[in-house]
């Protein structure tokens, strides 16, 4: 049974090689522009996600506090369970660094009178997959402390990026959506051109006695046929690319601070699928359709 | 007269039914049997349960010989009336000829048989199954009874000659071996059997419609309906396809043609029913006339 329906879908794939060949490619485009944003997600999140692991919040003292306070500070500090090592940087220990940091603008320095810094604890979060959010609400609990003036973590700018890519990550959401209709539709109409071009062939079955699953099922896999192919040609399209990209970095200096890797292979099968599906629900709404009339 | 139809009925109902009942009773009591040891699934794939759909059948106060029996059944499309108030009973393995002129109904006739077409009024049973209460899931069940053959043959232009009439044992969902088996010999019997691979549109038209005749056989259907089979065949191709049907009619089936060719009605012998307008105009035997 199972051999009839292949034969019969691939039979129909062959009559109409050149629309189903624009079917597969804009499938496969499809999958290639969404699973790109997966691929930059995967790779810049990683990245983030690894620079974080370096970061220290930095909580500011206020200036009039009693070496006791500090103490008792450091105490409750170290009762926090996300903090992994704390380090006590006193004031002057601040400006001795500053100093050696601008020391070609010691100028500037010379004329301070007595020292405007506070002291300051440095604190290093428990290593963990890098979560930003967690780093915020271990901030500004640090910061709820009364002795505590500020605090301050991470670079500023890498918390934009993290922003940039959460909005990136949203723009793949959307466009995935968006392709993923389009992908339906591209299907469905596909798969109505073979029902009309068999419209007298399905009749002349009615009349021998066929049932509707009978007739369907070719279509189905068809669809099935249609979307796996896309979303492979996606993948390996996306595949090839990569290769390329990262084969030019290897080149140069970039590629020995950026690690970067492929989808896995469990994501590149659920990609294949999800295409899958779409061929699946394609296929079942211009059937749904064609059967009504 | 009525008496004299009702005689011609019994000479004309031949031996062969009885034996044919019997083998019908002797499957079923034997799916009965096996019915406990098969799980319900399989049960359900039964091709013996598939061909009779209890609960779609009417007990028959006249034991299974009425095959197709017509209650008052119109047909009308939009204002047109196709058919008006007709009642009709047709024995098993009765060889029926469907006449009139233009537009007389005997398309609609043969179309509400096998539910090409619904009723707009009255009642259709074939072999016990009610067409009006039957839901269109079932529609392929009832085709399977019905072997069905037109004057345009209706084969699939894209399909070899093999796959066009293996095309409805494999809707019936048999065994590849068997499908392999039947369609040639059922192709042999026709004639056909050295164009297995032939496309319908490189055969004249007598060819393709002993080929319309072989898909029609092949699943041992109960009912053989022909509108007007041989219309489009030159005289010796139509003399052909026509003796293929009635070699099918000796080995059990009931035969319905819609034919205007009277003179081929009148050598064959058989009922014939003439319509008009839509009406029963007259319902006679052929050694009647
Ligand atoms: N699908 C349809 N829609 C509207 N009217 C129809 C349809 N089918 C048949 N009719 C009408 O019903 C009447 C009976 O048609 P039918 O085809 O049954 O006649 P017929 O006896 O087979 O004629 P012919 O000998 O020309 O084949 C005709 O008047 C026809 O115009
Ligand atoms: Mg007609």
């Amino acid at each position: 049974m199972i051999r009839i329906y292949i034969k019969r879908a691939i039979e129909d794939i062959r009559n109409n090689r050149m629309i189903t060949l624009v079917t597969i490619v804009t499938i496969a485009l499809s999958v290639l522009i969404v699973s790109s944003f997966a691929l930059f997600y995967a790779n810049i999140g990683k990245m983030l996600s690894t620079w974080q692991e370096g970061i220290r919040i930095i909580a500011y003292l206020k200036a009039d506090a009693t070496e006791a306070q500090i103490a008792e500070f450091q105490q409750l500090l170290s009762q926090i369970p996300d903090i992994d090592r704390i380090q006590f940087i006193p004031k002057d220990e601040a400006l001795a660094q500053l100093k050696e940091q601008m020391k070609h603008q010691e100028s500037l320095l010379t004329h301070l009178r007595g020292n405007p810094l506070p002291d300051s604890f440095e604190v290093s979060a428990r290593s963990q997959e890098g979560n930003w959010d967690k780093m915020e609400v271990l901030a500004s609990r640090i910061k709820s402390f009364d002795l505590v003036e500020d605090v301050e973590y991470g670079q500023k700018w890498l918390q934009r990026i993290a922003q940039m890519v959460e909005l990136f990550r949203l723009a793949g959401y959307g466009l995935g959506a968006v392709f993923l209709i389009a992908g339906v539709f591209i299907v469905a109409n596909t798969i109505r051109l073979v029902l009309y071009s068999r419209k007298e062939e399905i009749e002349i079955m009615r009349l021998v006695g066929a049932a509707n699953n009978f007739i369907q099922a070719p279509f189905y896999l068809q669809g099935l046929i249609l979307g796996g192919l896309g979303g492979a040609g996606g993948v390996v399209i996306l595949m090839a690319a990569y290769l390329t990209v990262t084969a030019k970095l290897r080149q140069t200096m970039i590629f020995g601070f950026i690690h970067l890797s492929f989808l896995s292979p469990p994501v590149c099968l659920s990609i294949v699928l999800a295409s899958m599906l779409v061929g699946w629900f394609g296929c079942y709404l211009s059937l749904r359709q064609f059967l009504k009339n | 007269m009525e008496a004299r139809i009702r005689e011609n009925r019994w000479q004309h109902s031949p031996h062969s039914v009885r034996t044919f009942i019997s083998k019908n009773k002797a499957g079923q009591s034997k799916t009965l049997l096996l019915k406990p040891a098969m799980s319900a699934w399989k049960y359900k794939k039964s091709k013996l349960k598939m061909r009779r759909p209890e609960k779609y059948t009417m007990s028959n106060p006249f034991g299974r010989d009425l095959v197709i029996r017509m209650f008052h059944v119109n047909k009308h499309y939009g204002a047109k009336q196709a058919l008006v108030d007709l009642s009709l009973e047709i024995n098993q393995n009765e060889f029926v000829f469907v006449t009139g002129p233009s537009g007389a109904g005997k398309s609609t006739l043969l179309k509400l048989l096998y539910r090409g077409e619904p009723v707009s009024g009255g009642q259709i049973i074939i072999d016990g199954m009610n067409l009006g209460a039957i839901p269109d899931k079932r529609i392929p069940m009832l085709r399977r009874k019905i072997g069905i053959i037109f004057q345009d043959y209706k084969l699939i232009v894209r399909k070899t000659v093999f796959d066009n009439v293996a095309l409805v044992l494999e809707a019936a969902g048999q065994k590849q071996g068997l499908i392999q088996k039947k369609v040639r010999s059922v192709l042999r019997i026709v004639g056909m059997e050295d164009r297995l691979d032939a496309m319908p549109p490189s055969l004249s038209g007598g060819e393709q419609q002993r080929v319309a005749v072989a898909r029609a056989v092949v699943g041992d259907p109960t009912i053989i309906l022909a509108d007007e089979p041989t219309a489009s065949l030159d005289p010796e191709s139509a003399r052909i396809v026509f003796e293929l049907i009635q070699q099918f009619h000796e080995k059990g089936a009931t035969v319905l043609i819609a034919t205007h060719d009277l003179e081929m009605a009148r050598r064959s012998g058989g009922r014939l029913i003439r319509l008009r307008s839509g009406r029963l105009e007259n319902d006679t035997h052929m050694s009647d006339l």
